[in-house]
């Protein structure tokens, strides 16, 4: 995709359970001497969906930070972004360095060429462990823990409704008001 | 005595319902807890205050400032920390919306705290949660420390409001400074009807809304409803829609009563952002759409011969 070094932490040995203020918590450690600019943090994972580390992560390197940003410029020290605030677009100036958080829009995301991808081979990709961040296990235990997870009950088969469709409509505006009472 | 700061949103001056929800959570949390409600901004703070404690919080802490007028997370953080710092609470709730999204892991993170995020029901010290899109749940509750949450909007019911109730409202200086983002400017997007992400009913239309022309009789469905329109993704993409109509992961999540999707197949991106809604009518010409499979009501058949005679209806119905 084009990055020219990548790092791995690798926690699984370390950690059993983590949460959002465990990930804050090593990539801090990481960061913490690294002089970064800028940080583009996704706007949330796929699975938990929190959002939560990107904005602890700033707060930790006391940095400032912008959350689901669909446009960026950077002119020097000084960065122009426009940001989604639920479907307002808000237009933020602030400075570097900066942590922000990307939103769908921001840009589009080009496909590994075959070239590209024979290069990353030979790009340099570092392996850690929070042992090499001077962590141990406690100064990263989770602040919350997950009780259970679980499927939602199976939703029993919804009502295909039948015949001419003015039948269909006067059937459904029924079953709204008298089944489901929700007009 | 338990002490809970229940966190209201006040946009463009008006109060959010989703204000009056994290007074109910709070309640939920421990009933018998002392619900102070926080109410941060630059106008209507006292009025907004006391709507806070007839929707059931005991008393109402106000921070007004110039630079409280639109969310920032650097003014916000430190008007919500002079808050947290005075009172010292056991617990807070906000809600998960875009202001609670960015200003509760910063106050998290400098609380030393866990946070669990976007819960949609309480049961005790465990909170529900969904994940994975909406396809399985978790119940979290945190170790040690505050109980800290932010609330999915329409899913935990307010209370009834009772207008005789008062309490006492107390406003805190902040001296607010040293603010890293300044906001140059708002472009309103979002249609001036009915909030999307509040609304109790929503009509969604999808691609085979076909054009923006499409999106014609479900603006008009919509308004015998007193609906908000929402879209799929895939609407958006194609043009017919403007992107802050966008229901799904990276749009809005919306639990209305009623919704009502239209022409949308129902990706698994799509259902993320409502799958949780009460009540789920599917209008679709393709039978083995997948939207289908979560909607409680379905009607296989052309949008635009189906939701102009499900319009007609309702108006009929309003004569009578």
């Amino acid at each position: 995709m084009g990055a020219d070094k990548a790092v791995l932490i690798n926690t699984e040995d370390d950690l059993e359970e983590g949460d959002q203020y465990t990930t804050a918590r090593i990539l801090e450690a990481y960061f913490e001497d690294k002089d970064v600019d800028l940080i583009l943090a996704g706007n949330v994972a796929i699975d938990e969906a929190s959002g939560q580390v990107g904005p602890r992560l700033a707060d930790r390197l006391d940095m400032p930070y912008v959350t689901t940003i669909t446009e960026l410029n950077i002119d020097g020290d000084t960065v122009n972004i426009v940001r989604d605030v639920e479907g307002d677009e808000e237009k933020v100036e602030t400075s570097l360095p900066l942590l922000v958080t990307c939103q769908q829009g921001l840009n589009e995301p080009r496909y590994p060429s075959l070239p590209g991808i024979m290069k990353a081979k030979k790009k340099p990709l570092e392996e850690l462990e929070i042992d090499d961040l001077d962590l141990d296990e406690d100064d990263v235990e989770a602040k919350t823990e997950t009780v259970d997870v679980f499927l939602p009950p199976e939703k029993e088969a919804g009502k295909v409704l039948e015949g001419e469709t003015d039948e269909q409509v006067k059937e459904l505006v029924s079953l709204l008001r008298t089944e489901a009472k929700v007009l | 005595m338990t002490k809970l700061l229940a966190f209201a949103e006040l946009k463009d001056g008006e109060i959010r319902n989703v204000s009056f929800e994290t007074v109910a959570a709070a309640r939920q949390i421990d009933e018998s807890a002392e619900v102070v409600a926080v109410v941060l901004g630059n106008e209507n703070l006292e009025d907004a205050a006391n709507q806070m404690i007839q929707y059931g919080a005991d008393r109402a802490v106000t921070v007004s400032h110039d630079s409280l007028s639109n969310y920032t997370s650097d003014a916000y953080t430190q008007a919500a920390m002079a808050v947290i710092e005075q009172e010292d609470p056991d617990g807070l709730v906000m809600g998960h919306t875009s202001a609670g999204k960015d200003l509760s892991p910063r106050l998290a993170s400098k609380l030393d705290n866990g946070l669990i995020s976007d819960i949609t029901g309480i049961e005790g010290d465990q909170f529900l949660r969904p994940i994975y899109s909406g396809k399985a749940f978790e119940k979290k509750s945190i170790k040690d420390g505050k109980t800290f949450v932010t609330i999915r909007p329409n899913n935990i019911a307010p209370l009834e409001i009772d207008g005789s109730r008062s309490g006492e409202v107390s406003s805190l200086d902040v001296d607010i400074k040293d603010l890293r983002t300044i906001i140059k400017d708002v472009v309103r997007k979002a249609s001036d009807g009915v909030d999307l992400s509040e609304a109790n009913i929503i009509v969604a239309g999808g691609r085979g809304v076909k054009s923006e022309e499409g999106f014609e009789p479900l603006h008009e469905l919509a308004d015998v409803l007193g609906a908000a329109v929402g879209a799929s993704r895939g609407a958006c993409d194609a043009g017919y829609c403007d992107y802050s109509l966008q229901i799904g992961q990276t749009g809005k999540v919306v639990t209305p009563d009623l919704y009502i999707a239209c022409g949308i197949s129902g990706a698994i991106q799509h259902l993320a952002g409502m799958s949780n809604s009460k009540v789920i009518v599917a209008i679709n010409k393709d039978p083995e759409a997948n939207i289908f499979n979560v909607a409680d009501y379905g009607i296989v058949g052309d949008l635009f011969d189906v939701v102009p005679k499900l319009t007609e209806e309702l108006k009929a119905l309003q004569v009578k």
